[in-house]
């Protein structure tokens, strides 16, 4: 079990193959499976780069593991939720204008396609088969449709920031925390849901992925400006956290001189690093000298310690409480010595 | 969050020596004598930042998220 906790372990790949297997036996011409199969690749490689557990096959594990103390019955609402996780990419990536090579040759109506098939009717043709009573099956798709409406919201305000002048970080992690937070909210809440918890437990480990889906975005984010070798943020216009916190450092400047010319300067900088490496490297330096770095990290801390508290008010069976930590503590910059916080 | 609160503290620590020395011996008196409101998640996490480590050494440790 504990296996699913580093990517592509063996439980990962088989749930990857599962994941296949059912996308592809629904499709209903050869077309739509050639665009499915495609998609799939997206998975796949996702799978293969990262540097975290899978949220969409993990999360549903643990979460049923721990309210349940089994994970079998989650299996294959996991590969609900690696669908949903794979249509929800493709949404976005159309979105950023960022599609992988993989999609080289296809039209973006075609793409568009796949990830309105990924989101819209595997997930919930997957729910349907699930062994789960009417009323639980109901209130499941329910909570699938009030999410994607949730993500669809947060998407749109994502979209509306782009190239915007002001803009504050408690509007950024609200965004974030509607679209990825509410993306692995969805996937505890139907786990939980499924494991027939109480609503008062499904609201618990529902708060909790929210909190852990917004600190893997945020620390995102971060990599994408701080480390990445071409930053995909800067170069289309997302305002993220690091700038977000940059502009409202400049807001706070004693001088109402050196705010205006300062802050004229930084929006300068971020329209030129559109089109030129350089001026990214230059901004990575100026947030990093102002302790922009440092104080997103403390940001991300704050969205693990809320999970990890959230997690503790569930009071998870082991070792899949054990697990769960591990989950969030792999989120955090500083996580050798993470432990549940103090009640008060 | 504190958003307010923990951006003064951020300005600090980059501004004054002193409040950096404090920050990395005790968090958590350093941030009350400070006058900074914080709530527990907030006061956790403060804890648990490693204030010793150089932002060269913090950018080490980003990864990609999920």
């Amino acid at each position: 079990m504990i296996k699913t906790l580093h990517p592509k372990a063996p439980r990962d790949l088989e749930l990857f193959a599962q994941t296949e297997n059912f996308a592809l036996n629904q499709a209903v011409t050869a077309n739509q499976r050639l665009l499915l199969k495609t998609a799939l690749k997206g998975l796949r490689s996702q799978m293969e780069s990262a540097e975290t557990p899978l949220p969409y096959f993990t999360l549903p594990l643990l979460v049923y593991g721990a309210i349940a103390k089994t994970t079998a019955p989650a299996e294959p609402l996991a590969v609900a939720c690696g669908l949903l996780f794979l249509g929800i990419d493709i949404h976005d990536d159309l979105a950023d204008g960022d599609l992988p090579k993989h999609w080289r040759g296809y039209k973006k109506s075609q793409i568009n396609l796949a990830a309105a098939t990924l989101t819209c009717s595997l997930p919930q043709i997957a729910i349907s088969k699930l062994k789960a009573s009417p009323d639980v099956t109901a209130a499941m798709q329910h909570a699938l449709a009030q999410g994607l409406l949730r993500m669809s919201a947060g998407q749109e305000r994502d979209i509306a920031f782009n190239g915007k002048t002001k803009i504050k970080t408690s509007e950024i992690e609200e965004s974030v925390a509607n679209k990825s937070g509410e993306e692995l909210a969805l996937f505890a809440r139907l786990t939980a849901l499924l494991a027939g918890a109480p609503p008062k437990t499904v609201a618990t480990y529902s708060a909790m992925a929210r909190a852990m889906g917004t600190a893997g975005q945020l620390a995102s984010d971060c990599h994408d400006i701080f480390q990445a070798k071409i930053s995909h943020d800067l170069a289309n216009g997302t305002r993220t956290l690091p700038i977000a916190l940059y502009l409202e450092k400049l807001d706070r400047l004693p001088s109402p001189k050196a705010r205006g010319t300062d802050r004229q300067n930084f929006l300068a900088l971020l329209k030129k690093a559109q089109n030129s490496r350089s001026t990214q490297i230059k901004i990575r330096r100026l947030l990093m000298n102002s302790g922009v770095l440092r104080h997103c990290a403390f940001i991300v801390e704050i969205y693990c310690q809320r999970a990890l508290s959230l997690l503790k008010e569930a009071q998870p069976m082991e070792p899949f409480g054990n697990a769960l930590i591990s989950f969030i503590n792999s989120l955090s910059y500083f996580s050798k010595n993470v432990k549940f916080p103090e009640a008060t | 969050m504190s958003y307010e609160a923990i951006g003064k503290l951020m300005d600090r620590w980059v501004n004054d020596p002193n409040f950096r020395t404090e920050l990395r011996k005790d968090p958590a008196t350093a941030v009350r004598e400070s006058g900074a409101q914080l709530n527990k998640e907030e006061l956790a996490a403060l804890k648990q930042v490693d204030w010793n480590c150089s932002d060269e050494e913090l950018k080490t440790r980003l990864n990609k998220g999920m």
